[in-house]
Parts: C-alpha cells; structure tokens; sequence
C-alpha cells in the first residue's frame, strides 16, 4: 500500500474534487480523514492515523481516474480503500496482545490536573459543573442525575448527551496537550 | 438520533453486527454527521458501563480487545477515569440536618423564635395552673384471709371511690410483727394478672404502697404482699388485702 505522499498537484487535484472552495475541501478531507481514523480504531487497528494517511495516499494516486469517472459521495470512495487496506493488515496483523492495562492512579491524577487546568481555561462555571455532575454517581443513580440535569438545563436527554460530548471533545486535545508538557 | 441507529451504533462496538451490517454502518458512518456523533457519544458511554463492570462478559472482552486496544480508546478511557475521578472527588451537597434548617429558618425569620418562646411559656404555665395537683388518698387495708377460708371472719373488702388524677395511699396492716430488717414487696392483683405495686413506707406492723388512680378503675383487686428476710428467706403472707373501686 501506498505510504508515499501524493504529489503537490495531485493533492490539489484530490482537494478540487472534494469541494470547489479550497478551505471547505480541507474541512472535509480532516473530516473523512477523522473518520477513517475512528472507524480503523473500532477494527482494532494500532496505527489509526498512519493508515488512514495511506487511505488518503492511494486515493490521491488514483485522482485523475476518480475525476473521470466516480460518481457518488468521495467518502465512500475513501471508505472502500480503507477497507481493502484494514483487509491486507489483518492478512499480516500479528495475534491479539492483551489488553493494555487500566490508566493507573499516577496517571489519572496528572490528567486530572491537566483536565482541571483545561476546564479553567475552556469551560464556564454552568459547564465545569455541568460536565462533572453528569458523571457523578452509578447506575441508576446516574440516570437519575443525568435527567435532573436535562430538565434544568430545559433539553433532552439526548441533547444534553450531545452537549457534553462537544465539551469533552474540546477538552480532550487540550488534555493531551498538558500531559505533553508535562512529559517534556 | 433514531433509537435504532443508537442500539446499531452499540452493538457496532461491541462487535455483535454481521459483516454486511458492518459494512452498511460504517459507510453511513463517513457521511452522517449525526451518526457519526453518536459514535462519540457511544464509545464514552461503553467506557462508562465497562468501567462500571456493567457489560457482560462477551461484551467486556470484545470492547477489550478492540476499541479499547486502538491509541483512541486508551486515551478516552483515561479520560474518562480522570473525569469520573474528579466528579467523584467534589464534596457532595450535604443535606442540612432539621436543626440546621430550623436555624436558617429562624435566621431569616426573626420574629419566630421569640414568637415560639413566648407560646411556650404561655403552654407551660397553662398547664400548670390547670393540672389537678395529683394528690394522694390515704386508706387504711385490713389483711384479709384467703377466700376458701371457712372461718368467715373476714371483713368485707374496702369500698373506695377513687377521684381521677389521684394516688390510692393504702397503708397495710400486717397480720403479725416481722424481724427488724425484714424487706417487703407487694402486687396488684387486678384478676387478670399481677403486677408490682410502689411501696413508699415500711416497719415491721405496716407496709405503705401508693397506686395511681389511672391503675385502679372501677373492679375488685387484691393486694399481696411478700416478707424477705434479713437472712434471705422469703415468706409469701397467705391472703391479701381486698378492695373494690367503685
């Protein structure tokens, strides 16, 4: 599989079929390249991104050809590659290690000062407490606290799911990002 | 989000769909936008449940073995650990005890303790004023013998009208005079059972017990009284003191 990267006028090529303006056709290159890497990471897969970069590799090769004749939304396109590349690893993909162990509690304790640090910076007050009370408590419990807080806050409960996963997913890169500093 | 797109998107991760039911979700996956959240929202939810032992054992080692093993769900995991770890640390709400809201209550209320003071007061000395000193009704009982007794010199029983809020005072002559040091105790017998009554005084020729009226109402009862002895021994005194309440 392809791990060159695509020449400059084949990557501009791939760019003006995804989208005819330049920034949206990159917002849905970091998208279906986003995708990729989340689907290969449910397949289990170790290296998400550097093989959801030779997705993106072997369609741009294939660029002229698609340009002529797919028809059909680009991503599927990219999903049918990923596919047949997640195929051929597990054709050399060694056996299962086990699982990697829990987070221990050192390393939870830095990310929890890195995610306090983040939540200062990116959260309000109605948020920070909005995202620890959703996952105060067990069980029913925690059902329970999660409809008290969609019925104050006057959403659903899938609303208030939602909310909170755009809250982490701001958190998250923040996150990774202390803990870099804190290695280096 | 339909209901069945969130049940496909679980069992997606947790690897119970066939190959064409996989195929068919991912590649909606890369262009559903409201799919493709529910996939964000699913993965942090399962790491919930798995965290909390809540996923079956199949489950739990599927999810083990493969979101989980992927650098993304190594990294949402610890999130995850680190964000329930810091909820769980907040000092929950504490509940304030009755007394605390009574004192809040009071604090935003001035007027009410006063208030309360002032009733109490007025309540206790009402009913002061008002209850009935509990007085006591002196009676002399004479001991009479037991009943299958053939001599028939035996008195007929007290007749007393007890008023209420009283104490029945019986002061009980004792057929013969006991040691010095000897102890006595006396029961009611109501004919329906037998219980202890007060002795407040007691020589070797009398034994005083009191009976509040409220044990007393209208009916026949017996009085029998016990000797104990200096020595320990114990000596029941046959017969009793009889009387009626009217």
């Amino acid at each position: 599989m392809s791990k060159q990267f695509p020449s400059k006028e084949a990557f501009e090529k791939l760019l003006c079929w995804l989208h005819s303006d330049r920034d949206q056709a990159g917002e849905k290159y970091e998208k279906i390249r986003l995708r990729l890497i989340r689907i290969f990471s449910c397949r289990s897969c170790p290296d998400t991104e550097d093989l959801a970069d030779q997705t993106m590799n072997v369609v741009s090769s294939r660029i002229d050809w698609l340009i002529e004749n797919y028809k059909g939304d680009p991503a599927l396109y990219f999903y049918g590659v990923a596919k047949k590349i997640w195929l051929e690893v597990q054709k050399k993909k060694p056996p299962p290690e086990p699982p990697p162990p829990p987070p221990d509690i050192y390393e939870i304790e830095q990310r929890c000062s890195c995610l306090e640090q983040c939540m200062e910076r990116h959260l309000s007050g109605t948020e920070r407490d909005m995202v620890l009370r959703y996952q105060e408590k067990t069980k029913q419990e925690k059902i329970k606290v999660r409809k008290q807080i969609a019925t104050e806050l006057g959403i659903s409960i899938n609303a208030l799911r939602i909310r909170v996963c755009h809250i982490h997913a701001r958190l998250r890169p923040c996150i990774e990002q202390c803990l870099q500093l804190i290695e280096s | 989000m339909a209901l069945t797109d969130q049940a496909t998107i679980r069992q997606y991760l947790l690897g119970t769909l066939n190959d064409d039911e996989q195929q068919q979700i991912e590649e909606r996956l890369m262009i559903e936008d409201e799919l493709f959240e529910e996939l964000e929202i699913s993965k942090g939810e399962l790491i919930e449940e798995y965290r909390a032992g809540e996923l079956n054992r199949t489950e739990q080692t599927w999810f083990e073995e493969h979101y989980l093993s992927s650098n993304e769900g190594q990294e949402r995991q610890a999130f995850v650990a680190a964000i329930d770890y810091l909820a769980h640390q907040r000092p929950e709400p504490v509940k304030p005890s009755i007394f605390e809201r009574l004192r809040s209550f009071f604090k935003t209320q001035p007027w009410v303790p006063a208030t309360i003071a002032a009733a109490a007061v007025i309540v206790i000395a009402t009913l002061i004023i008002s209850r009935p000193p509990q007085t006591s009704y002196p009676v002399t009982l004479t001991h009479t013998l037991p009943t299958r007794s053939t001599e028939g010199t035996n008195p007929l029983p007290s007749r007393i009208t007890l008023p209420p809020n009283t104490k029945l005072r019986a002061s009980l002559e004792l057929p013969k005079q006991f040691p010095q040091g000897t102890r006595f105790t006396v029961k009611l017998d109501n004919q329906s059972e037998t219980k202890p009554v007060n002795v407040i005084e007691q020589n070797e020729r009398q034994v005083t017990v009191e009976i509040p009226a409220s044990d007393l109402p209208r009916g026949e009862y017996l009085l029998k009284v016990t000797a104990e002895m200096a020595d320990g021994t114990q000596e029941e005194i046959p017969g009793g003191y009889r009387f009626d309440i009217k």
